[in-house]
């Protein structure tokens, strides 16, 4: 019989002290980490739970690459094909593509890997009960998938529970309206269970959400290592093991990617024409840039480009790139 | 015996010998019924006191004896009885193939789709190709010999038997449950969903339809009333009667469990889950089995294409694309 970490909150809410966190394949980082990144990258504003997110997605992505995955869409290309200073932030979700369709089967394995690993656990109070940690069906994200036409892409999330960093506000829902959402509040205990909570911190810690988005289609992978996205700032020391995991392809990715530009840029969204074309760097490795000079000389000419990278509401995610290439069009000029 | 006698006396009916005007000799009865002249003697005897059939000639020169139909009872009863026997009387409803089967069997039951069926369980109202019968090993002589005759009746075309046997049908869990003519054995739910699992190839399973039962009706029973130990009882039935093949009803259940999780987040779905025993190796499914639960979850509780539509269930029907949508590439707000 299979168990999982089982915490009656009434009774043992220490346990949750002790537990810290569902993540396994990384270890939570201290405070001066995120003090390193936003050092090093020298933002205005300060997006603590960025170097965080990044860890809970590697945790993720190595789970889910290690069961016949094949790791693609930005984060994929950027923590396998790029050095850490060239390094796009994608933190958003984490994209695969499996050749096989049965994904169900696919994820409850990977559940149950998770389970094997400690990574999940279930909590009550009286007759409520959730559980962290797991991957379930993003059924909001799949009606839009449906309503877009995306027939073959399936959309999962997994939930991470995550102890407070220093005085940092890490990202996610707090505990506390986690369990409230799942009805906990509604038992007679709640009241207790929560000075309790306050009193041993457990109301600082957090539930963040991974996205994770699956294409069902035929491609070709390479192998690869994974790094997380700071790597520049010591982020690989919090890694408990480095694995190879398979990457789609240069060459599929640039096709996609390539179909994804023009439309992006037809269609005027410039956050996403911008990230796309930086996404599109890969063409490089296989020595197909030039191709690209055209569409990317368009793009470094037209000044809402220049400034979604420099100063953009999303241009946090181009905060590694913009110590090394402080303008789109110095890095055009070496990229394509 | 029984057997022999009905196809004599099938064949005596059709050709219409009957005493004192016709008569056909052992011989002509071996060559056309295709049995041995022993057997051919001992069906006659069987319906001689019965009083079907007279013997014409004198007793001291057995060798020439010819044997006739007896008058005592008229055509139409007499058909009737071999109807009866042939199974022909099952097409005219007054009669079921089961109360029929019953009629030639002891130490046996019936299991698969067709025991949830007559159980009252169906989710699209189909029926299997044919039957799946649990019988005990002492029976297989008597089994043979049924099958035998079984493929020459007109039933034997329409419904497929298939029998597995058990050392001791005690150990097995099944009830007689009273049809129209007779009361016949057969098999409880949880025993039924077993052997419809673990027989998936069998004629008399019709294993989406058995999923479709176990998904849809089933384990929200189970998981409304948090009923582990309903789970318990298949495991344990499954270990006892099928040894190591029981993986595959853990693999089964661990599969529809925790696919239940993914969909629903619902935490009794995992805790059963997590109470189903991990078998010796890891046990994969077969893909055909891991559609078949697919199909099943998609004609139950994950509705039709309406929820497909909604995004609440995969489209696995679906061709695939070539291409990744180009809206997959859009950031979501971090």
């Amino acid at each position: 019989m299979r168990t999982i970490i089982t915490i009656d909150l009434s009774e043992e809410s220490e346990r949750v002290v002790e537990l810290k966190t569902t993540l396994r394949h990384v270890s939570i980082p201290d405070k001066e980490f995120i003090e390193k990144v936003f050092s090093i990258l020298n933002l205005k504003t300060i997006k603590p739970f960025m170097p965080i997110r990044d860890l809970s997605l590697y945790d993720t992505m190595i789970y889910i690459a290690t069961r016949h995955m094949i790791l693609s869409g930005g984060y994929g290309i950027n923590a396998c094909f790029f050095s850490p200073d060239e390094r796009r932030l994608s933190l958003a979700d984490i994209d695969f593509v499996s050749i096989s369709p049965d994904i169900d089967e696919i994820i409850a394995e990977i559940n149950d890997q998770i389970i094997k690993n400690n990574g999940a656990a279930i909590f009550s109070l009286g007759k409520h009960k959730t559980s962290i940690g797991l991957i379930s069906l993003n059924t909001k994200k799949m009606q839009w998938l449906r309503r877009i036409g995306a027939e073959n892409v399936y959309s999962y999330r997994r939930t991470i529970l995550l102890p407070p960093i220093g005085h940092y506000a890490l990202r996610g829902e707090m505990f506390l309206d986690y369990l409230k959402r799942h009805g906990f509040s509604e038992e007679k205990e709640w009241q207790s269970f929560v000075l309790r909570a306050k009193k041993i911190g457990i109301d600082r810690f957090r539930v963040e959400t991974i996205e994770i988005d699956i294409t069902v289609m035929d491609a070709n992978y390479v192998i690869r290592e994974a790094k997380p996205a700071f790597e520049i700032a010591g982020g690989e020391k919090y890694i408990t093991k480095k694995r190879s995991v398979m990457v789609i392809e240069p060459k599929d990715a640039v096709n996609a990617l390539k179909g994804a530009l023009f439309y992006f840029f037809n269609k005027k969204q410039t956050h996403n024409t911008v990230k796309t074309l930086i996404d599109l760097r890969l063409a490089k490795i296989m020595g197909e840039e030039k191709k690209l000079s055209n569409v990317a000389k368009k793009i470094a000419s037209k000044k809402e480009f220049l400034k979604e990278y420099e100063s953009g509401k999303e241009s946090w995610r181009f905060a590694i790139l913009r110590i090394k290439y402080t303008k789109l069009s110095l890095l055009i000029d070496k990229w394509f | 015996m029984v057997f022999d006698a009905l196809m004599i006396a099938r064949y005596l009916l059709k050709r219409k010998i009957f005493y004192p005007d016709r008569y056909i000799g052992i011989g002509t009865l071996s060559n056309d019924l295709g049995l041995s002249p022993g057997r051919v003697v001992r069906g006659l005897r069987l319906l001689r006191r019965l009083g079907l059939v007279v013997r014409n000639t004198d007793p001291r020169r057995k060798k020439y004896s010819t044997w006739s139909l007896s008058r005592n009872f008229d055509d139409d009863l007499l058909a009737r009885l071999v109807d009866y026997g042939f199974g022909d009387y099952v097409a005219t409803d007054k009669i079921s193939i089961y109360e029929w089967i019953d009629s030639f069997l002891d130490r046996y039951f019936l299991s698969g789709t067709v025991a949830l069926l007559i159980n009252g369980l169906s989710w699209s109202d189909v029926m299997p190709m044919g039957i799946l019968i649990i019988a005990e090993k002492s029976e297989i002589a008597r089994i043979k010999k049924f099958y035998r005759f079984y493929r020459k009746t007109s039933l034997g075309r329409r419904y497929r038997l298939d029998i597995v046997y058990r050392q001791n049908i005690d150990d097995c869990d099944y009830s007689n449950i009273r049809l129209e003519n007779a009361s016949v054995p057969v098999a409880s739910v949880p025993q039924a969903l077993v052997d419809s699992i673990l027989n998936s190839d069998s004629w008399g399973v019709d294993i989406l339809e058995t999923l479709s039962v176990l998904i849809g009706i089933m384990v929200p029973r189970i998981l409304e009333n948090s009923d582990i130990e309903y789970v318990q009882r298949m495991i344990s039935l499954a270990e006892r009667q099928y040894g190591k093949k029981y993986e595959l009803l853990l693999a089964v259940f661990k599969h529809i469990f925790m696919r239940y999780y993914i969909y629903f987040e619902d935490i009794s779905a995992l805790r059963i889950y997590l109470s189903v025993p991990k078998g010796d190796k890891e046990y994969r499914l077969s893909s055909k089995i891991i559609h078949k639960i697919n199909e099943a979850f998609r004609a139950t509780i994950l509705g039709d294409r309406v929820a497909m539509y909604l995004g609440l269930e995969p489209d696995f029907s679906s061709q695939r694309s070539v291409y990744i949508p180009k809206e997959i590439f859009a950031v979501s707000e971090l």
